[in-house]
Protein backbone atom coordinates (compact mmCIF):
# COMPACT_ATOMS: atom_id res chain seq x y z
CA UNK A 1 0.00 0.00 0.00
CA UNK A 2 1.22 3.17 -1.09
CA UNK A 3 1.49 6.61 1.71
CA UNK A 4 0.23 9.57 -0.39
CA UNK A 5 1.22 12.92 0.82
CA UNK A 6 -2.10 15.70 -0.18
CA UNK A 7 -0.79 19.17 -0.67
CA UNK A 8 -3.85 19.83 1.46
CA UNK A 9 -4.35 17.11 3.96
CA UNK A 10 -1.00 15.86 4.72
CA UNK A 11 0.05 11.56 4.35
CA UNK A 12 -2.83 9.58 3.80
CA UNK A 13 -3.64 5.61 2.67
CA UNK A 14 -3.68 5.13 -1.26
CA UNK A 15 -7.15 3.84 -1.14
CA UNK A 16 -8.57 7.61 -0.77
CA UNK A 17 -6.91 8.32 -3.78
CA UNK A 18 -7.95 8.51 -7.63
CA UNK A 19 -5.36 8.25 -10.27
CA UNK A 20 -5.74 10.98 -13.01
CA UNK A 21 -2.39 10.09 -15.68
CA UNK A 22 0.30 12.06 -16.44
CA UNK A 23 0.29 15.83 -15.88
CA UNK A 24 1.34 19.06 -17.32
CA UNK A 25 -0.74 18.43 -20.85
CA UNK A 26 -1.84 21.62 -22.16
CA UNK A 27 -4.83 21.62 -24.22
CA UNK A 28 -3.90 23.34 -27.42
CA UNK A 29 -4.87 27.07 -27.78
CA UNK A 30 -6.30 26.31 -31.00
CA UNK A 31 -7.50 23.29 -31.36
CA UNK A 32 -9.40 23.68 -35.07
CA UNK A 33 -5.49 24.28 -36.18
CA UNK A 34 -4.70 20.74 -35.41
CA UNK A 35 -4.48 17.90 -37.67
CA UNK A 36 -6.03 14.37 -37.12
CA UNK A 37 -2.30 13.28 -35.89
CA UNK A 38 -1.37 16.46 -33.92
CA UNK A 39 -4.76 16.12 -31.69
CA UNK A 40 -4.93 11.99 -31.31
CA UNK A 41 -1.24 12.83 -29.86
CA UNK A 42 -2.94 15.19 -27.27
CA UNK A 43 -6.13 13.28 -26.65
CA UNK A 44 -4.21 9.70 -26.60
CA UNK A 45 -0.63 9.79 -26.31
CA UNK A 46 1.89 9.69 -23.27
CA UNK A 47 4.76 8.97 -22.47
CA UNK A 48 4.45 5.83 -20.98
CA UNK A 49 8.12 6.82 -19.44
CA UNK A 50 10.47 4.23 -17.13
CA UNK A 51 11.41 6.31 -14.35
CA UNK A 52 9.99 9.70 -13.45
CA UNK A 53 7.08 10.25 -14.11
CA UNK A 54 5.18 13.50 -13.29
CA UNK A 55 1.23 12.38 -13.04
CA UNK A 56 -2.01 13.92 -11.57
CA UNK A 57 -4.03 12.69 -8.09
CA UNK A 58 -7.26 13.56 -6.95
CA UNK A 59 -7.96 12.85 -2.74
CA UNK A 60 -10.78 11.33 -3.72
CA UNK A 61 -12.21 10.65 -0.40
CA UNK A 62 -10.84 13.24 1.10
CA UNK A 63 -10.91 16.67 0.44
CA UNK A 64 -11.66 16.02 -3.65
CA UNK A 65 -8.73 18.09 -4.91
CA UNK A 66 -6.18 17.58 -7.57
CA UNK A 67 -2.41 17.87 -7.31
CA UNK A 68 0.19 16.71 -8.80
CA UNK A 69 3.01 13.66 -7.86
CA UNK A 70 6.52 12.80 -9.07
CA UNK A 71 6.53 8.92 -8.87
CA UNK A 72 9.32 6.46 -10.36
CA UNK A 73 7.35 4.04 -12.15
CA UNK A 74 9.88 1.38 -11.77
CA UNK A 75 9.71 1.56 -7.77
CA UNK A 76 6.96 3.40 -7.43
CA UNK A 77 8.38 5.65 -5.19
CA UNK A 78 7.07 9.15 -4.69
CA UNK A 79 9.28 11.94 -5.34
CA UNK A 80 7.82 14.86 -4.71
CA UNK A 81 4.19 16.04 -4.13
CA UNK A 82 2.93 19.47 -5.12
CA UNK A 83 0.14 21.63 -6.17
CA UNK A 84 -1.92 21.94 -9.43
CA UNK A 85 -0.36 25.08 -11.65
CA UNK A 86 3.38 24.33 -9.30
CA UNK A 87 5.93 22.84 -10.95
CA UNK A 88 8.25 20.00 -9.57
CA UNK A 89 11.00 21.90 -7.92
CA UNK A 90 13.90 20.64 -9.78
CA UNK A 91 12.16 22.79 -12.85
CA UNK A 92 12.05 25.81 -11.93
CA UNK A 93 16.06 26.34 -11.66
CA UNK B 1 -50.76 13.12 -11.05
CA UNK B 2 -50.61 14.46 -7.29
CA UNK B 3 -49.99 17.85 -6.44
CA UNK B 4 -46.88 18.60 -5.12
CA UNK B 5 -47.25 19.64 -1.41
CA UNK B 6 -45.75 22.78 0.17
CA UNK B 7 -44.18 21.58 3.05
CA UNK B 8 -41.01 19.22 2.77
CA UNK B 9 -41.77 15.86 4.03
CA UNK B 10 -40.42 15.36 7.58
CA UNK B 11 -36.62 14.22 8.33
CA UNK B 12 -36.67 10.42 9.14
CA UNK B 13 -33.64 8.91 11.28
CA UNK B 14 -31.23 7.74 8.26
CA UNK B 15 -31.16 4.46 10.86
CA UNK B 16 -34.39 3.35 10.46
CA UNK B 17 -33.45 -0.85 10.30
CA UNK B 18 -30.28 -0.42 12.54
CA UNK B 19 -31.40 -0.91 16.26
CA UNK B 20 -27.54 0.40 17.91
CA UNK B 21 -28.58 -0.60 21.76
CA UNK B 22 -28.20 -4.14 20.10
CA UNK B 23 -24.90 -3.50 20.11
CA UNK B 24 -24.24 -5.41 23.18
CA UNK B 25 -21.19 -4.33 24.47
CA UNK B 26 -20.85 -2.09 27.56
CA UNK B 27 -20.97 1.65 27.59
CA UNK B 28 -17.57 2.34 28.71
CA UNK B 29 -16.16 -0.03 26.07
CA UNK B 30 -17.93 1.02 23.36
CA UNK B 31 -21.05 2.61 22.12
CA UNK B 32 -22.98 4.08 18.92
CA UNK B 33 -25.81 6.65 18.41
CA UNK B 34 -26.66 8.19 15.86
CA UNK B 35 -27.67 12.46 16.21
CA UNK B 36 -30.22 12.62 13.88
CA UNK B 37 -31.86 15.50 13.06
CA UNK B 38 -28.46 17.95 12.52
CA UNK B 39 -28.60 20.49 9.45
CA UNK B 40 -25.42 20.70 6.99
CA UNK B 41 -24.22 23.70 5.59
CA UNK B 42 -21.60 23.29 3.06
CA UNK B 43 -19.61 26.54 2.36
CA UNK B 44 -17.16 27.04 -0.31
CA UNK B 45 -15.19 30.28 -1.26
CA UNK B 46 -11.55 31.19 -1.21
CA UNK B 47 -9.84 32.02 1.96
CA UNK B 48 -7.70 35.20 1.17
CA UNK B 49 -11.01 36.53 -0.03
CA UNK B 50 -11.49 38.93 3.21
CA UNK B 51 -15.14 39.76 1.82
CA UNK B 52 -15.90 36.05 1.92
CA UNK B 53 -14.11 35.26 5.61
CA UNK B 54 -15.82 38.43 7.30
CA UNK B 55 -19.12 37.63 5.82
CA UNK B 56 -19.02 33.69 7.35
CA UNK B 57 -17.58 34.92 10.73
CA UNK B 58 -20.16 37.74 10.97
CA UNK B 59 -22.79 35.17 10.84
CA UNK B 60 -20.87 32.15 12.49
CA UNK B 61 -19.44 34.40 14.88
CA UNK B 62 -16.15 32.78 14.94
CA UNK B 63 -13.62 32.74 11.99
CA UNK B 64 -13.99 29.84 9.84
CA UNK B 65 -10.73 27.65 10.62
CA UNK B 66 -8.19 27.25 7.54
CA UNK B 67 -6.25 25.13 9.73
CA UNK B 68 -6.25 21.68 7.50
CA UNK B 69 -8.15 18.50 9.40
CA UNK B 70 -9.48 20.41 12.32
CA UNK B 71 -13.08 21.89 13.49
CA UNK B 72 -13.95 24.26 15.90
CA UNK B 73 -17.36 24.08 18.15
CA UNK B 74 -19.11 27.47 18.29
CA UNK B 75 -22.47 27.56 20.30
CA UNK B 76 -24.65 24.88 19.18
CA UNK B 77 -22.80 24.81 15.61
CA UNK B 78 -19.49 22.26 14.66
CA UNK B 79 -17.70 24.35 11.76
CA UNK B 80 -15.68 21.17 10.24
CA UNK B 81 -12.86 21.89 7.88
CA UNK B 82 -13.26 19.87 4.18
CA UNK B 83 -10.78 21.65 2.27
CA UNK B 84 -8.64 24.59 1.32
CA UNK B 85 -11.98 26.40 0.42
CA UNK B 86 -14.41 24.24 1.40
CA UNK B 87 -16.20 23.70 5.13
CA UNK B 88 -19.10 22.12 6.70
CA UNK B 89 -21.58 23.21 9.35
CA UNK B 90 -23.38 21.25 11.26
CA UNK B 91 -25.98 22.57 13.12
CA UNK B 92 -29.33 21.85 14.84
CA UNK B 93 -31.87 21.43 12.29
CA UNK B 94 -34.25 24.32 13.31
CA UNK B 95 -32.06 26.86 12.70
CA UNK B 96 -30.14 24.96 9.80
CA UNK B 97 -32.84 27.23 7.33
CA UNK B 98 -32.12 30.67 9.36
CA UNK B 99 -28.34 30.15 9.52
CA UNK B 100 -28.10 29.48 5.59
CA UNK B 101 -30.51 32.14 4.85
CA UNK B 102 -27.99 34.57 6.88
CA UNK B 103 -25.38 33.32 5.25
CA UNK B 104 -27.08 34.04 2.04
CA UNK B 105 -27.44 37.40 3.04
CA UNK B 106 -23.64 38.41 4.38
CA UNK B 107 -22.67 36.57 1.26
CA UNK B 108 -24.28 38.20 -1.57
CA UNK B 109 -21.99 39.49 -4.16
CA UNK B 110 -19.33 36.97 -2.98
CA UNK B 111 -18.24 34.89 -4.97
CA UNK B 112 -18.90 31.79 -2.25
CA UNK B 113 -21.83 28.78 -2.07
CA UNK B 114 -24.07 27.95 0.89
CA UNK B 115 -25.73 24.32 0.04
CA UNK B 116 -28.06 23.17 2.55
CA UNK B 117 -26.89 18.92 2.48
CA UNK B 118 -28.69 17.85 5.69
CA UNK B 119 -30.92 15.53 3.58
CA UNK B 120 -27.88 13.14 2.34
CA UNK B 121 -26.24 12.92 5.69
CA UNK B 122 -26.64 11.72 9.21
CA UNK B 123 -23.92 12.13 12.23
CA UNK B 124 -23.44 9.07 14.72
CA UNK B 125 -21.76 9.14 17.93
CA UNK B 126 -18.97 6.36 18.35
CA UNK B 127 -17.37 6.46 21.83
CA UNK B 128 -15.64 4.37 24.15
CA UNK B 129 -12.24 2.55 25.38
CA UNK B 130 -12.64 0.30 22.00
CA UNK B 131 -14.10 3.39 19.65
CA UNK B 132 -10.69 3.65 18.17
CA UNK B 133 -10.15 -0.30 17.24
CA UNK B 134 -13.74 -0.77 15.49
CA UNK B 135 -13.02 2.47 13.51
CA UNK B 136 -10.07 1.29 12.76
CA UNK B 137 -11.29 -1.92 10.91
CA UNK B 138 -12.82 0.06 7.90
CA UNK B 139 -10.78 3.07 8.15
CA UNK B 140 -7.39 3.87 6.76
CA UNK B 141 -6.67 7.04 8.48
CA UNK B 142 -4.22 6.64 11.46
CA UNK B 143 -6.13 7.09 14.57
CA UNK B 144 -3.20 6.62 16.82
CA UNK B 145 -4.06 8.88 20.07
CA UNK B 146 -0.72 10.61 19.47
CA UNK B 147 -1.59 11.50 16.06
CA UNK B 148 -5.69 11.87 15.98
CA UNK B 149 -6.86 14.09 18.90
CA UNK B 150 -9.26 15.76 19.71
CA UNK B 151 -9.91 19.11 17.71
CA UNK B 152 -8.98 17.23 14.68
CA UNK B 153 -11.65 16.49 11.84
CA UNK B 154 -10.90 14.24 8.56
CA UNK B 155 -12.48 13.32 5.69
CA UNK B 156 -11.97 8.93 5.02
CA UNK B 157 -13.90 5.69 4.15
CA UNK B 158 -15.20 3.71 6.65
CA UNK B 159 -15.87 0.40 5.58
CA UNK B 160 -15.65 1.82 1.75
CA UNK B 161 -18.47 4.37 2.32
CA UNK B 162 -17.19 8.25 2.46
CA UNK B 163 -17.59 9.68 5.77
CA UNK B 164 -16.15 12.50 7.60
CA UNK B 165 -14.61 12.11 10.98
CA UNK B 166 -13.89 14.18 13.96
CA UNK B 167 -13.33 14.03 17.68
CA UNK B 168 -15.17 15.52 19.98
CA UNK B 169 -13.43 14.19 23.16
CA UNK B 170 -10.12 12.46 24.20
CA UNK B 171 -12.09 9.72 25.90
CA UNK B 172 -12.31 8.99 22.84
CA UNK B 173 -15.72 10.21 21.46
CA UNK B 174 -15.74 10.35 17.73
CA UNK B 175 -18.52 11.94 15.77
CA UNK B 176 -18.79 10.64 11.77
CA UNK B 177 -20.89 12.26 9.07
CA UNK B 178 -22.29 9.76 7.16
CA UNK B 179 -24.38 9.09 3.68
CA UNK B 180 -27.62 8.46 4.30
CA UNK B 181 -27.59 6.31 1.18
CA UNK B 182 -25.18 3.90 2.93
CA UNK B 183 -26.62 3.52 6.49
CA UNK B 184 -28.56 0.65 6.37
CA UNK B 185 -25.38 -1.12 4.83
CA UNK B 186 -22.84 1.27 7.31
CA UNK B 187 -25.67 0.15 10.49
CA UNK B 188 -25.02 -3.75 9.61
CA UNK B 189 -21.78 -3.33 9.09
CA UNK B 190 -21.04 -1.62 12.60
CA UNK B 191 -23.11 -3.93 14.15
CA UNK B 192 -21.04 -7.26 13.09
CA UNK B 193 -17.56 -4.92 13.36
CA UNK B 194 -19.03 -4.42 17.28
CA UNK B 195 -19.83 -8.07 18.41
CA UNK B 196 -15.93 -9.29 19.35
CA UNK B 197 -16.23 -6.31 21.44
CA UNK B 198 -19.49 -7.59 23.38
CA UNK B 199 -17.55 -9.91 26.01
CA UNK B 200 -15.48 -7.31 27.15
CA UNK B 201 -16.05 -5.71 30.58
Amino acid sequence: MLLIECPYCGTRDESEFTYGGEAHIVRPLDPDALNDVEWADYLFFRKNSKGILQEQWNHSAGCRRWFCAERDTVTYKFKSFYKVGERPVEDEA
Amino acid sequence: MSKPTSTAPAMTSAFTEIDFSQLGTRKHVLSIEELAFFGHLNIRGASDNSKFMHGVENTLGVALPTQANTFLNVGSNTVLWLGPNEWLVITPLAEAKQLEQGLRTALSGVFSSVNEVSGGNSVLEVAGDKARDLLLKGCPLDLHSSVFKTGQCAQSVLAKTSMTLWQTEDAPVFRLVVRRSFADYLGHWLLDAAREFQDLT
